[in-house]
């Protein structure tokens, strides 16, 4: 008599559950009509951790995330695929390890002859890296957006403010023409001319070190503040020595950061200092170790340097206005309305933060956040 | 002839100069004065009371923007129906209609041309009838 075990509705049906238990790529479970886990694969070891002496006798909704327990959410797909057959959900559900995974799932019901439902298979497939895939592209597509939305602002008041000194220098030209013989007033023309060139050149200058900024990968190093500090104050000797300005220094510490955005930071606040003043610049300078919180509510350590002065100041609900580009606070001392703009870009890519408390004829305190250096 | 009351608001002095010349070569009597912000130019509007007959409004400014300026402006007793004309480097679409809602009677874009300056003035206070914006090509 032939042994069971080698006729072909054996053989055949052996290979099928072989078939199943080996499948690695998706996790198939059969499950009583209450969702008890009955029988588990090695996709389904792979996918959600457990081994199958952990797991069956157990209910499947120890793979959903807790809210959507108490949502109810597993019962909810049952009855469905009690009562279509079928159900499919996207969503993510957690490992024995309590790591997520984003898991595509399909529920279908197990019915007998009588067509009563004897209980479902349910078919998982891990599809976490497509879903993070899909996220980045999402963000990615944000990002460019926003990006372009800035291009497009930037591109709007920069054209607005270089055709400032071109109209003018065409304004100086007409009168010039008007008065050629008066040579005076001719001179007088000439110096207006060119002292909107001047300005011209030096929006162009500031546009161009403000756009290179965002697209500038170059590597961060330890860059010692004190050193950079000394660095910009000598280029400022002439300016310093002409107002009498004053400077108090404490040590700086060392960060990570890239050297040439550094020198334009330390200079375009040091020479604020100095230029908004109507008086004899004091200009203190100090570094205070802080944990700062940041919006991702992460804390992060790092050194607030403050930068005060006693300045003209301003009213502080301006403060958000000074750092945008082409703002300008004031007629009366003339710049190009982007060395804030550009400060807070450098913060920005420091991954730190610029702030500025400031009153009226008290001077104002400028404050970098620099996150602290860590050596790997 | 009555002397005819031109305020311009803007903080650039050489405009301010500029538009002076402008207004020497206007052949009526035109009685000037300037303020270099819109918080300006709302103290003496509401202070004073030689109230001007047409106020000319730069839209870049510090502090207290055209913008901003000038629905305050619109606001104040008796410069509901001043004709404010919005004078700016500016040409562009948004601005022109911005300030069309915001309740400016002309827009003016800055050029370089004082012949140009004075006519469009003198066309202004003879009370020609005129579009809103008063040089469309540029």
């Amino acid at each position: 008599m032939k042994d069971y075990k080698s006729t072909p509705t054996y053989q055949s049906e052996y290979r099928f559950q072989r078939m199943i238990e080996e499948v690695q790529d998706y996790a198939i479970i059969l499950m009583d009509e209450d969702g008890t886990i009955q029988n588990w694969n090695k996709g389904a070891q792979k996918i959600k951790g457990y081994n199958e002496q952990e797991i069956i006798g157990k209910n499947f909704s120890l793979f959903y995330l807790p809210e959507d327990q108490k949502e109810g959410l597993p019962g909810k797909l049952i009855n469905e695929a009690k009562l279509n057959g079928r159900a499919t959900h996207e969503g993510w559900r957690v490992r024995k390890d309590g790591t997520t995974f984003w898991g595509f799932i399909v529920i279908t019901a197990l019915h007998d002859e009588q067509n009563n439902v004897i209980g479902f298979t349910k078919v998982t497939r891990d599809l976490t890296e497509r879903k993070l895939a899909e996220e980045q592209k999402e963000r990615d597509a944000k990002s460019i957006e926003m990006q372009n939305k800035r291009l497009e602002e930037f591109a709007y008041v920069t054209s607005h403010d270089l055709q400032e000194p071109i109209r003018k220098i065409r304004a100086f030209t007409d009168l010039a023409k008007a008065e050629i013989d008066d040579r005076e007033k001719l001179e007088w023309y000439l110096g207006k001319i060119d002292s909107s060139a001047a300005k011209m050149v030096q929006l162009i200058k500031d546009v161009l070190a403000f756009s290179k900024l965002s697209h500038d990968h170059t590597q961060f190093i330890p860059v010692d503040l004190n050193a950079q500090l000394l660095n910009v104050l000598s280029e400022f000797e002439v300016l310093i020595s002409e107002k009498q300005a004053v400077l108090e220094v404490s040590n700086l510490p060392v960060i990570l950061g890239v050297p040439v955005q550094i020198h334009q930071l330390l200079s375009n606040l040091i020479s604020n200092a100095i230029k908004f003043n109507r008086g004899i610049p004091h200009i203190y300078i100090s570094c205070i170790p802080v944990f700062e919180i940041g919006d991702d509510l992460q804390q992060k350590s790092g050194y607030q340097i403050n930068f005060r002065d006693n300045g003209i100041g301003f009213d502080q609900k301006y403060a958000q206005k000074a750092f945008e580009p082409f703002e300008r606070l004031s007629s009366e001392f003339k710049g190009t309305g982007i060395g804030l703009a550009l400060c807070k870009r450098i913060s920005e890519n420091h991954k730190g933060s610029i702030k500025v408390q400031s009153e009226p004829g008290q001077g104002s305190t400028f404050s970098v956040f620099f996150p602290e250096l860590i050596t790997e | 002839m009555l002397e005819t009351n031109c305020l311009l608001i803007d903080d650039d002095l050489d405009d301010q100069e500029f538009f002076a010349i402008g207004l020497k070569k206007v052949p009526m009597p035109i009685n000037y004065s300037t303020a270099k912000n819109g918080l300006e130019a709302l103290d003496l509007l509401s202070s004073s009371s030689d109230k001007p007959h047409f106020i000319f409004l730069d839209l870049n400014m510090p502090i207290l923007s055209g913008k901003e300026c000038l629905p305050q402006i619109r606001q104040l007793a008796g410069y509901d129906k001043v004709p404010i004309i919005i004078f700016s480097t500016s040409s562009y679409k948004v601005d022109i209609e911005d300030c069309q809602k915001l309740g400016a009677t002309h827009f003016f874009t800055k050029v370089h041309s004082i012949k140009t300056l004075t006519e469009t003035i003198t066309q202004l206070i003879s009370g020609e009838k005129l579009p809103f914006v008063l040089n469309a090509t540029n």
